[in-house]
């Protein structure tokens, strides 16, 4: 017993063992530099990202000179100069490839995430739980953060409990009756930016409510129906803005008000007045030019508005939307048609922000400063180094305790006890650092406790391919499931297919799940779904129903502590807020910015949301 | 010193605002530009600042690397052959790089050996890092005189504290008392009902350094069976004395467990930046947190402990 709670039993634990750290960014930098600290001589990192300039504010190892480059790799060289007689091996990956199996799991005494989206740490979850190795889980936002360890068959699994659905906007509200800046936003993302300067309009955040009832044909399907001329060749680039405005703000705007009854119980919306396009189209002609010939980095500073915090006024959107346009189309020609919204390009930034305060101009809405739209267009989770590197050393504590767990078999168990502990801005009941006993395994998990789960649908309307898409991989979050009912496969997937069994399977995708051939799918089947890569199994119990009044006719429902992904149901009354961080961060719970300090005995109520 | 929102109107550049994004989206413009323009002060016992370098070159260079824009001063005392101090100063070397992230516009880095010897200049916020409580005692004092709020901290082996004083235009607040004051002064019957039982380690440790078998040296884990002996002699209530594994954890060893260094690091420092923002509140007057030995390890907790006459000032 001498020495497992002491200095030197953690180091003993350290020694030796080995440990994986998923992710290399906000935790995963605090967390490598307080391993190789602690003595942790035998370390695997995985992070697929590259730097970018927003990660230095808080991603210590990384400098200026590394943006571009692997996180994994750049944070393995910080780490060894701080103790070079570590070992480190880095991958520049996804973490859910191939190569990292159940059996690369198992070849570690334990798993560390710093982690920045839902579907990896749901995949992470698995292939832990498939290894038998404990998991130490983390997330922070802001100056809230959570550490939590899952140990198979004695704590909660990552998948226990639901987690947050991310907010998605029905289409119809998008394009048509927008009464919110985030609507206006996501239609200048979503739907005009990629309509211009991209390829297919995939929008990530507009609802797919007029999709997917016909047998999956629609895939792929460019949901964009703006209605934009083709710019004419030779046509200046603001010319062609200036066309561009007038149709979109000023007669699809007309058109719409034109329609009675969609106005009956609000405002229509007000076209774009033609003095605001002239007067735009002026400041960008009026405006100072560099004398050089590079390609301005922002079309806002390009036009002196460098305040980011500021709002601008319809004119000033104006004639930031011409001048985005005309350095997009001209400087960034060989990029036109391949181009998405990107947070950290300016440009793209400078756009939505005037594309979609102009449309709130025009409904009549808030307009919004780029500052704000860059976050909320970009979902960008706030950060910093100071909760990062608090949960950095909770994980590690964590990790001692379950490797010191291994080692002293005779311990009495009560100091190394695994905590779930959140971290608070404000003290809560004198607390800066609260802890709780992990729960135990929910038994209506259906990832730990191989729990039943339901699915509600409509077995005549939904099917094969949106079961797999939709059900299967993002509302489960299977990566390759196979699909069997009573002796028929009715699906699989991998690089090892024939190509006639793809080719039948892709056949079977666009049938309807009760008209499978051999055991078809309706009321009351059970389907045995497997993933090998990730070797877990669910039994599916199909439930047959006629969609609810209102509801959509190809909806579904999947019942069990499952939720996580969007399960078929979005839509305006669901929290707002979730979103992937650009690097380590999830949501655990938004706090007000600028809030001044309470006054004595005025106590924060205690906040003890689960993270993601 | 005028309110943060006073004096930062400049805001901050395109290229601030791209590097600090994540962080203006947490605490907002104005915190930033009052971190910009503040002034802090780090004094370290000490001659390692660990993972950020030992020499001044090193700590320089790392610090400079971290944020070109912070203007930085590092003084580290010249340590004569053989009167090194044993161990990296992993705490203070988190609190710097955590400011130093953060955007701290004026930075002075002391590392000293001899508390006579330390030089104090004004700042906004003193930080001072020392294993020995009575030396961090006597320097948490000396820079007391220069800014408004200073802080000190230790971690030793699995336990951190961390301590606050603050002032308001070079008068002592409620609360204000110094760190010995706040140890040693205090009758069982001011103590909250349920206190840490790092507090106790923390008493028995300085009730050590100052008895004269001591002679003002820090224990060690030789010193086990006269610091508990100390506890009970010093702390009269049974519930507020240190389990025995908390006092033996304490005094192992004078290098610091890095994670728990990470935790009151983060901590410490967040508590930097409420004060020179005015935002959030701020521990009052202790922080403690420790990783084993104790039933409250685990949980960081912040406990307002001062003699009764000095709640009524």
């Amino acid at each position: 017993m001498s020495g497992t709670c002491s200095v030197s039993g953690a180091r003993e634990a350290c020694l030796g063992s080995r440990v994986l750290c998923v992710g290399a960014g906000g935790i995963g930098c605090e967390l490598l530099k307080t391993l190789v600290l602690s003595g942790f001589s035998n370390i695997t990192v995985i992070d697929m990202d590259t730097i970018e300039v927003s990660n230095l504010n808080r991603q210590f190892l990384f400098r200026r000179r590394h943006v571009g480059q692997s996180k994994a790799k750049v944070a393995r060289e910080a780490s060894l100069r701080i103790n070079p007689k570590a070992k480190i091996v880095a991958h520049h990956a996804n973490i859910k490839e191939d190569q990292f199996d159940v059996d690369f799991f198992k070849s570690f005494d334990c798993v560390l995430n710093g982690l920045d989206n839902l579907e990896a740490r749901r995949h992470v979850n698995r292939m832990a739980l498939a290894a038998s190795v404990p998991l130490v889980e983390s997330g922070t936002a802001g100056y809230r953060g959570q550490v939590t360890v899952h140990i198979k068959g004695e704590t909660e699994c990552f998948e226990c409990q639901p987690k947050p659905i991310p907010k998605k906007y029905p289409v119809c509200t998008i394009r048509n009756t927008p009464d919110k800046p985030i609507h206006c936003i996501v239609w200048a993302k979503d739907l005009l930016f990629p309509r211009l300067f991209g390829g297919e309009a995939v929008g990530a955040e507009a609802e797919r409510e007029d999709e997917g009832k016909n047998g999956g044909e629609d895939e792929g399907k460019d949901r964009s129906d703006i209605e934009v001329s083709e710019r004419a060749e030779g046509q200046p680039a603001v010319e062609y803005g200036c066309v561009v405005l007038r149709e979109v703000y000023g007669d699809a705007i007309a058109r719409l008000a034109a329609v009675e009854d969609m106005w009956k119980d609000r405002e229509p919306p007000t076209p774009l007045s033609s003095d605001v396009i002239a007067a735009g189209r002026a400041i960008v002609q009026g405006r100072a030019r560099g004398g050089d010939d590079k390609v301005p980095t922002s079309a806002s500073l390009a036009l002196g508005l460098s305040d980011s915090h500021a709002t601008w006024s319809a004119e000033q959107s104006a004639a930031v939307f011409l001048m985005a346009v005309e350095i997009l189309l001209d400087g960034h020609a060989d990029r036109v048609g391949k181009l998405g919204f990107d947070k950290e390009f300016p440009l793209s930034v400078d756009f939505v922000t005037a594309a979609s305060n102009l449309r709130s101009h025009c409904y009549g809405i808030e307009p919004k400063s780029s500052f704000d739209v860059k976050g909320m267009a970009g979902n960008i989770i706030h950060a910093i180094a100071t909760t990062n590197a608090i949960i950095s050393g909770l994980i590690v504590l964590e990790a001692q305790k379950l490797l010191l767990r291994g080692l002293r078999q005779d311990d009495d168990g009560a100091t190394l006890t695994p905590w779930t502990t959140f971290v608070q801005h404000n003290p809560t009941g004198g607390r800066l650092l609260q802890r709780i006993k992990p729960l135990p395994p929910n038994p209506k998990c259906y990832v730990c406790s191989k729990a039943q789960v339901v699915m509600e649908a409509n077995t005549g309307l939904m099917t094969l391919g949106r079961l797999v898409d939709d059900v299967l991989r993002k509302a489960l979050a299977f990566a390759e499931p196979t699909v069997t009912v009573g002796s028929t496969m009715h699906y699989e997937c991998g690089d090892d297919l024939e190509e006639d069994e793809r080719e039948r399977y892709d056949a079977l995708r666009k049938r309807s799940l009760g008209d499978l051939p051999g055991d078809p799918i309706g009321h009351g089947s059970l389907v045995q779904v497997e993933d090998f890569s990730q070797e877990m199994s669910v039994e599916l119990l199909v439930c047959h129903r006629e969609p609810r009044e209102g509801e959509d006719p190809d909806f579904f429902e999947v019942k069990g502590e499952v939720k996580g992904q969007d399960g078929g149901r979005g839509g305006e009354d669901e929290p707002e807020g979730e979103g992937d961080s650009d690097s380590d961060d999830l949501c655990v719970v938004e706090e007000a910015v600028g809030e001044k300090r309470k006054g004595a005995g005025q106590e924060e109520p205690a906040k003890r949301q689960r993270a993601s | 010193m005028a309110s943060p929102t006073d004096r930062h109107r400049e805001g901050l550049t395109r290229e601030e605002e791209e590097l600090l994004d994540r962080q203006i989206r947490v605490w907002g413009v104005d915190t930033q530009c009052a971190i910009r323009d503040s002034v802090v002060s780090v004094v370290v016992l000490g001659d390692d600042l660990s993972f950020l370098g030992r020499t001044k070159a090193e700590i320089d260079a790392t610090l400079r690397d971290m944020n070109p824009r912070c203007n930085l001063i590092v003084e580290v005392e010249e340590v004569a052959e053989g009167n090194q101090k044993p161990s990296e100063r992993v705490l203070a070397a988190e609190l710097i790089k955590n400011l130093t992230l953060a955007g701290i516009g004026n930075l002075r880095v002391s590392l000293v050996s001899d508390v006579s010897r330390l030089q104090c200049e004004r700042s906004d916020v003193a930080i001072v890092f020392g294993t020995n409580l009575r030396e961090t005692c006597e320097a948490t004092e000396l820079v007391a005189a220069k800014a408004s709020t200073v802080l000190c901290s230790t971690v030793r082996g699995g336990c951190g504290y961390a301590f606050l004083r603050r002032h308001e235009r070079g008068e002592a607040r409620a609360g204000g008392v110094p760190l010995q004051t706040a140890l040693l002064d205090v009758p069982a019957e001011d103590l909250p009902r349920r206190v840490n039982k790092m507090y106790g380690v923390l008493r028995a440790a300085l009730a050590f350094e100052r008895s004269e078998k001591a002679g003002g040296r820090a224990p060690g884990a030789a010193d086990l069976d006269a610091v508990a002996e100390l506890s009970q002699s010093e702390i009269s209530l049974e519930r507020h004395r240190p389990p025995l594994d908390l006092l033996r954890n304490y005094l192992e060893t004078q290098a610091e467990m890095p994670a728990v260094s990470a935790v009151v690091g983060g901590s410490l420092a967040q508590e930097v930046i409420k004060a020179i923002s005015g935002k959030g509140e701020l521990m009052d007057n202790f922080y403690f947190f420790s990783a084993y030995g104790s039933p409250d390890s685990g949980e960081a907790k912040v406990e307002l402990i001062r003699p009764k006459e000095a709640r009524a000032t």
